[in-house]
């Protein structure tokens, strides 16, 4: 369980950005794995099956507010969706390389957790979990044009926080 | 809005590499404490209260054939009782003044045989087991259980006497 505690309640609060409601879903995680143990003991995929079911759980556990998510979404206009956004903002080169590598990697994922909900979980599972547009938008049952269209603005809003603060 | 408009494919890649090289986060100390608090309650709770799949092989047995016996002898049972709904129409005709007190009692009966009638086309025996089959299934964990759950404190107490 040490080995793979980390990594549930990093891809849990990656999704979530609540680190209370991260760490009861890591606990739902290792009990479902208690269950399973005799399959999962030696089996060399265990990592990739506490990943999937941490992933699934902290969707289920955002899916209760999807439908309010989803409206607030479409409805916020492109305007608004780039308010405070500066849209020339890029990554640094250096980002990432800094001397301070914690305080560094601290400070992307106090970004992370600034973006909005309908940006931050497309973007997360894009660059973390590795998912395609299309897996995504059949994940949270939306259009492939939204998925695309949250990422951009996610990434943008990313690099205009990321900026701000260098 | 052209996606790639504003960030250009070289800064996604970068974007990219940033996020992937970051490290996992730290979980809570108490993590671990708590999974394994958790999973001491319930290696502690009863067995009846565990899934039906983690009962021990005997009262998984037992627990079944009690249905079944039920429901057999519920099943020879429910014509006999079946044929008590059928009350003849003039056998009121004598007790007209004691109408009134008889109406609800007329009007159940009569929604009873709308019913029943409705279900004609359904071979009573199905309905009747069906219906018998869930009630006994409820009944017979609760009384299973707390029997057992009686047994086992009766013996714990005599032990800890001993």
């Amino acid at each position: 369980m040490t080995a793979y505690q980390d990594m549930v309640f990093t891809t849990a609060v990656r999704l979530v950005a609540d680190t209370a409601e991260a760490q009861n879903i890591s606990q739902d995680v290792f009990l479902r794995a208690y269950v399973h143990f005799t399959e999962l003991e030696h089996s060399p995929t265990a990592g990739g099956w506490l990943k999937t079911v941490a992933r699934h759980l902290a969707l289920n556990h955002l899916s209760r507010y999807k439908k309010r998510w989803r409206l607030f979404s479409e409805y916020v206009n492109d305007e608004e969706a780039h308010q405070d956004v500066d849209q020339h903002a890029h990554i640094s080169d250096t980002l990432g390389q800094d001397l301070d590598l914690q305080s560094e990697h601290e400070r992307i994922e106090q970004a992370l957790t600034q973006l909005p909900k309908q940006e931050r979980i497309p973007l997360v599972l894009f660059h973390f979990e590795d998912m395609s547009y299309q897996d995504i938008a059949d994940t949270l049952h939306c259009s492939l044009g939204k998925v695309k269209t949250d990422i951009h603005r996610g990434r943008t809003k990313l690099a205009s926080l990321l900026s701000h603060t260098d | 809005m052209n996606p790639s408009s504003d960030m250009d494919s070289r800064s996604v890649q970068r974007l990219h590499k940033v996020l992937r090289a970051l490290p996992n986060r730290q979980a809570p100390k108490q993590l671990t404490q708590h999974v394994l608090q958790t999973i001491e309650q319930q290696a502690h709770a009863s067995w009846w209260k565990h899934a039906f799949r983690r009962w021990p092989r005997g009262a998984q047995t037992a627990l079944i054939s009690a249905c079944l016996i039920a429901l057999s002898v519920i099943t020879v049972w429910s014509p006999w009782r079946f044929s008590l709904l059928h009350i003849p129409l003039h056998a009121t005709d004598g007790v007209t003044q004691l109408t009134p007190l008889l109406t609800p009692l007329d009007t159940i009966i009569s929604w009873q045989s709308a019913l029943l009638h409705g279900l004609e086309k359904v071979p009573l025996h199905w309905l009747i087991s069906f219906g018998s089959a869930l009630g006994t299934l409820y009944l017979s964990i609760i009384l299973l259980a707390s029997l057992i759950t009686q047994r086992f404190s009766h013996a714990h107490t005599i032990g800890r006497s001993t």
